[in-house]
């Protein structure tokens, strides 16, 4: 058993359950409303406003080069008309929460990792509890609130943005019809495509808020904790939200069948 | 009044503390002292259940902390404030707010909370330095901030890591003072930890030897600086070779 506990696999599994403990203390004090507004509107600012930009960016060239490659595959069988609705569905459904994601894991998860794993080697953390707060109240569940809120939004933006993009490119730079790229895009994706991403930033949200939380928590040994909590927060962030995509996107299409969406 | 009953921690397999009993009484001014890494500060942090002890209790006001979860510590915390070795101020809030902090959760208005801060301040001799951050600030500054937002409560237990070490002698004079002034004005119970004989002498009125993870030796100033124990005197004199001192 000792054996088991020591190996990679025992490491992850103990990992894997200091975070379900933590997700539940956080869900518990959320229901109990022991967090203060005005931290939950800093982290709001800070996770969703400050993000705009690179989550803007990202979603903008993602639907140019989707639009690009997609009509040089379609254009040789004659399906130009197509190559929004791909382009559509794909930014709604997929590469708008992901990529949104994993651009918010990188600059927010690490920031929440540095930050958390600053306090916790300078014994702030600790000062905190002597002050009759607990962690979790004061750090953890703004930023976890502020996260499932802000993802969903700044994925819109980047559906948004990816599709209004891929409409210039389609249509002003490869001379795709207008008329028929729009009606091919609102035949083929739905309310559905849309629902599907929205779902899944709210999980994503939770995702890089609380391994964010949880790294720095867990910090120890100084400037080099800290250093390697910022990089598992982000590469674990990553990696659970692509691996999550997968079997969201299996379960979220099954659902959408049953209900008739 | 606190108590601790055969308090055992090990971290990894580096025993730290192996039994200690201590005992002390409402309004006490306690002073801890020991070698450097010998779990001085390990023992102050299971006072206030930072740590939970492998085996044995910490009874605050008849109360066994030792199994209490995090949420049940808060009541018990409400008790106390914490000074830490380095202040342990949080650097993104400015000295008021920090100071201010743990009046968060009260119902005060903007203006009481202001006034008390400015009270505060100007106990730990700082006023006028509300709006400074943390970084602006130096080593004793730091730890009077440290005070202040430890007092801002009136707490009934007041916890000192090591308040002197790092300081110069001067600013160390004036935090014995402080320590010593907060202890009378507020009559609370003071804890220090501290390998500074000069600070353990002035603020204690009981000083604890910790020494080889145990309580070796405990009494009065008094008592423990004329005690002719060659363990005690070792640490007192501050002499690194047990048969210099015998000699």
């Amino acid at each position: 058993m000792n054996f088991l506990a020591r190996t990679w696999v025992g490491i992850w599994l103990v990992g894997l359950g200091r975070i379900a403990v933590l997700a539940r203390e956080a869900i518990a004090s959320c229901l109990t409303f022991k967090f203060s507004r005005r931290d939950l509107f800093y982290q709001l600012y800070f996770i969703g406003v400050k993000s705009q930009s690179v989550v803007l960016v990202t979603g903008a060239f993602t639907g140019m080069v989707l639009a690009a490659q997609t009509y040089f595959q379609f254009h040789k069988i004659k399906m130009d008309s197509a190559t929004l609705a791909v382009v559509s569905v794909s930014m709604c459904s997929e590469l708008g929460p992901v990529l949104t994601a994993l651009m918010v894991a990188g600059r927010v998860g690490a920031a929440i990792a540095a930050e958390l794993g600053t306090m916790r080697v300078t014994e702030q953390i600790d000062a905190l509890r002597t002050l009759a707060t607990h962690p979790v109240d004061y750090l953890v569940v703004p930023r976890l609130i502020a996260a499932n809120i802000a993802l969903p939004l700044l994925a819109i933006e980047s559906m948004s943005i990816g599709i209004g993009a891929s409409y210039f490119v389609g249509v002003y730079l490869l001379g795709i019809d207008p008329a028929y790229s729009w009606y091919n895009m609102l035949k083929y994706s739905g309310n559905a495509d849309v629902a599907i991403g929205l779902i899944k930033s709210v999980i994503y949200g939770g995702i890089i808020a609380l391994i964010g939380c949880y790294k720095g928590l867990a910090c120890s040994n100084g400037a080099e904790g800290v250093g390697r909590a910022t990089t598992e927060a982000v590469v674990y962030a990553s990696i659970t939200i692509l691996i999550t995509n997968f079997f969201l996107t299996l379960a979220l299409q099954k659902v959408c069948v049953l209900l008739g969406l | 009044m606190i108590e601790t009953r055969q308090l055992k921690k090990q971290f990894g397999s580096q025993l730290i503390l192996d039994g200690v009993d201590l005992r002390i009484e409402n309004g006490e001014s306690v002073v801890i002292i020991g070698r450097s890494g010998g779990g001085k500060s390990v023992l102050l942090k299971h006072l206030i259940g930072l740590l939970q002890p492998d085996s044995g209790d910490v009874l605050v006001d008849g109360e066994n902390i030792s199994h209490m979860n995090e949420r049940q510590l808060l009541r018990v915390r409400e008790k106390f404030g914490m000074v830490f070795q380095g202040a342990a101020l949080f650097d993104s809030m400015t000295v008021a707010e920090n100071v201010a902090f743990p009046l968060r959760n009260r119902k005060y208005t903007t203006a009481e909370t202001a006034k008390r801060v400015a009270a505060a301040l100007e106990m730990v001799d700082l006023p006028g330095t509300q709006k400074k951050k943390p970084a602006e600030l130096s080593g004793g500054m730091r730890k009077r901030v440290g005070l202040a937002r430890a007092i801002i409560y009136e707490p009934q237990i007041i916890l000192y890591d090591e308040p002197t070490t790092g300081l110069d002698p001067i600013v160390s004079d004036s935090i014995d003072k402080l320590i010593i002034r907060v202890r009378d004005q507020f009559k609370v119970t003071s804890v220090v930890v501290t390998h500074d004989m000069r600070s353990a002498r002035r603020v204690g009125n009981h000083v604890f030897l910790l020494h080889q993870k145990k309580i070796y030796a405990h009494g009065t100033p008094e008592e423990m600086f004329t005690s002719q124990d060659p363990i005690v005197r070792q640490f007192i004199d501050g002499v690194a070779d047990l048969k210099e001192n015998l000699d």
